[in-house]
């Protein structure tokens, strides 16, 4: 025997080398990361500075609404736990199951589930990608069958449901604790704060929340945060490809250009900013990467995102709009005011339009509340003067209302109607103050 | 050449094949460790240490606060009330010297007789409302300080200092008095300790060479408003630079991730 294998060692040695570079390569094919990793880190270090407001943070839920026994809804603010926050916090560890879908294309069965009693509505402001939805939620739902979320309603029950609705076509998936979850956490943070009655309808073929009812709002202060335009230019325009920015006034707009692709505009009657970006070559975001790609380049901008919220998006034109939002209403100015809305670059230009003041801390206030009459007067006020067909969208939010020069802001509550595409103020709309 | 030789060769080039195969496989694993994923703030870490910055492991979890609302309570009328000690008062705040000094014994240590010190409302106003803070007390001072929403009020204007002399006797004490109004805005979550380092070493808040001590997380007074403090959620960060016996105080807006300058 031993003399064989003494024959044959030559043989078996070579099997065995060959066995082992086999196998060693082998290993080198399944981790390549070995050999990739060294520039990342250097690379990293180089890019720009660190985001205060996670991607979840921005990608929020604006309103809460509760669902009475009755099938009666009344919207929350004002709570000082703050629920939003509480629910998607106790939300992150449920383990919800079995997407189903439940209804389509049936507006009726659509309004029945947003009514669901003894339940919790989270609404988005417009519809949200369901990776971000995931990621805010900790959740697993497949965005390939369903694509968008508008709005969450989550049954109080030992093990709830969830159903997740989406406007568009009236589609609602529903999901299923697989076990008991912790309500006390959530019904602590409910206590107090202010309600309003609501009420879902839908309004040309829009669901939109109504108020039935007068509605008394308080009004809120804030001082201002002032972007230094230079940072702006900096951050925005300056990177290796650029020698040099150059900047001309003229007529009180500030322009900056950086080479033959990037141009910047100010205009300082008014804090507001236009970049442009030709970048020749398009690229194309799907529904599902386009909030992450966007929130990314939001986060670049050093704009203060502190009560920054998503707020619309266009999937034609690849376009975001964050808002400023207080308490979860969103807040409106003419001179888009603590607004930033970017567009990808899908016909070969990079767009943004953004101000250089935004909101920075509340201040107490010492103004009163204002009462605005119930969404049915406007919404028939609307239909006698010829608008009502073209309103697509109905929100209570507050007017941008500057204060001390420059130095403070106050926000009057006003309703706002989405008027063929651009949100207007109802009191404008009716005084004929909006270009038609 | 024969079979036999062919083979030979085969084998020594397959073992060549083996050891650089191999040896490009442990020198990846030997490496992998330090070229893991590192995130922003860990890059900033590692260039803080590279500039001779001494950090204390900092945690990545966001806290939560609120903007909230607070008043400078009066103490001058039941100043005028308390035995032993003889105080004044500048900016609404008290400074009282005690006639006899509180000294340490033996069977009752200094932070008992403190403690007995604010449960009695004859000598203290308010004692009752202060906490002690280890991480806010120095050799010569020991802080207590008020609450908001269970965090420590970082500002003097809720602060109670007994000042102490050489001998460890307590001297008399500096004391604050706030009453907190409601939230102006619901709670939220704020930036990280670790994140509030970042920002201060970013905008070039943390000279070369100096030691960060631990971060307390507590409530500052922003700005004044109509005779009213609004005060947000901070990270308070103390450096000490090598060869000074003093350190300084930073403090970071946890809501926003801007400096707070107004020390005080």
């Amino acid at each position: 025997m031993i003399k064989r294998i003494k024959e044959n060692a030559l043989p078996i040695a070579l099997t065995l080398v060959v066995g082992l570079s086999i196998l060693l390569s082998g290993v080198a094919w399944i981790n390549p990361f070995h050999y990739e990793h060294r520039q990342s880190a250097d690379s990293l270090a180089t890019s720009h500075q660190a985001t205060m407001q996670t991607l979840s943070d921005i990608y929020q839920p604006t309103q809460l609404i509760k669902t009475q026994a009755d099938q009666s809804q009344q919207l929350l603010y004002g709570q000082d736990r703050n629920p939003r926050l509480v629910i998607q916090k106790q939300m992150r560890g449920w383990q919800l199951r079995r997407l189903t879908q439940v209804a389509s294309r049936n507006e009726h069965d659509y309004l029945q589930i947003l009514r669901t009693e003894q339940a919790l509505v989270l609404v988005y402001p417009d519809p949200v990608a369901t990776t971000i939805f995931n990621q805010t939620f900790n959740q697993q739902v497949d965005p390939h069958r369903l694509a968008t979320i508008n709005r969450i309603v989550i049954t109080m029950r030992a093990t709830p449901r969830v159903y997740l609705l989406q406007d568009r076509n009236y589609q609602v998936y529903r999901l299923t604790a697989t076990k008991a979850v912790d309500w006390a956490p959530i019904k602590a943070a409910l206590a107090g704060g202010h309600q309003v009655n609501v009420d879902f309808q839908i309004i040309n073929r829009h669901p939109l929340m109504t108020f039935p009812h007068p509605v008394t709002m308080p009004t809120y202060t804030a001082t201002l945060a002032h972007q230094n335009l230079d940072n702006l230019t900096q951050t925005l325009m300056a990177d290796s490809t650029v020698a040099a920015i150059r900047s001309t006034t003229k007529n009180g707009v500030k322009t900056f250009t950086a080479g033959p692709s990037r141009k910047l505009t100010y205009t300082k009657a008014t804090g507001q900013v236009q970049y442009e970006d030709y970048r020749g070559k398009d690229s194309n975001y799907s529904t599902q990467s386009l909030p992450t790609h966007l929130y990314n380049q939001l986060a670049a901008t050093g704009v203060p995102l502190e009560q920054i919220h998503y707020d619309a998006v266009v999937p034609a034109s690849q376009t975001i709009t964050y808002r400023s939002t207080v308490e979860g209403f969103p807040i409106f100015s003419n001179d888009n005011y603590g607004t930033v809305r970017i567009k990808a670059n899908n016909d070969g230009v990079e767009r943004y339009q953004l101000s250089l003041i935004s909101l920075a801390t509340p201040l107490p206030t010492a103004n009163k509340a204002v009462t605005l009459p119930s969404s049915v007067a406007i919404l028939n006020k609307l239909h006698q003067v010829g608008k009502l067909k073209d309103i697509r969208g109905l929100r209570l939010g507050y007017y941008w209302q500057p204060g001390a020069p420059g130095k403070t802001v106050t926000l009057q509550p006003a309703y706002y109607l989405d008027y063929r595409g651009d949100w207007v103020r109802y009191q404008d709309l009716i005084e004929g103050r909006v270009n038609e | 050449m024969n079979f036999r030789r062919i083979q030979w060769i085969f084998l020594w080039a397959f073992i060549v094949v083996d050891l650089v195969l191999a040896s490009t496989f442990f020198w990846g694993v030997h490496f992998t460790p330090g070229q893991r994923q590192l995130t922003q703030a860990q890059i900033t870490l590692k260039e803080m240490r590279g500039d001779g910055i001494t950090v204390p492991k900092l945690s990545e979890h966001r806290q939560s606060g609120y903007y909230i609302v607070a008043r400078p309570g009066d103490l001058t009328p039941g100043q005028r009330k308390l035995v032993n000690q003889t105080s004044r008062e500048n900016d609404g705040q008290v400074t009282a010297t005690f006639d006899r000094p509180i000294t340490p014994r033996h069977r009752l240590p200094l932070a008992q007789q403190l403690d007995f010190l604010l449960k009695d409302p004859q000598r203290i106003q308010h004692g009752q409302a202060y906490h002690y803070n280890r991480l806010l007390s120095t050799n010569t001072t020991r802080v207590y300080t008020q609450m908001i929403k269970g965090e420590p009020v970082l500002s003097s204007a809720g602060q109670l200092t007994f000042t102490l002399n050489r001998q460890g006797e307590v001297t008399g004490y500096r004391q604050g008095y706030l009453t907190a109004g409601k939230p102006l805005r619901p709670e939220n979550n704020t930036i990280s300790a670790l994140q509030a380092v970042v920002w201060l070493y970013r905008h070039n808040e943390i000279p070369n060479g100096t030691r960060l001590n631990d971060l307390t997380y507590g409530y500052s007074q922003l700005l004044t408003h109509a005779g009213q403090g609004v005060y947000v959620p901070t990270w308070q960060v103390s450096l000490r630079s090598k060869g000074t016996p003093q350190g300084e105080n930073l403090r970071v807006n946890a809501f926003s991730g801007t400096i707070i300058r107004d020390n005080n």
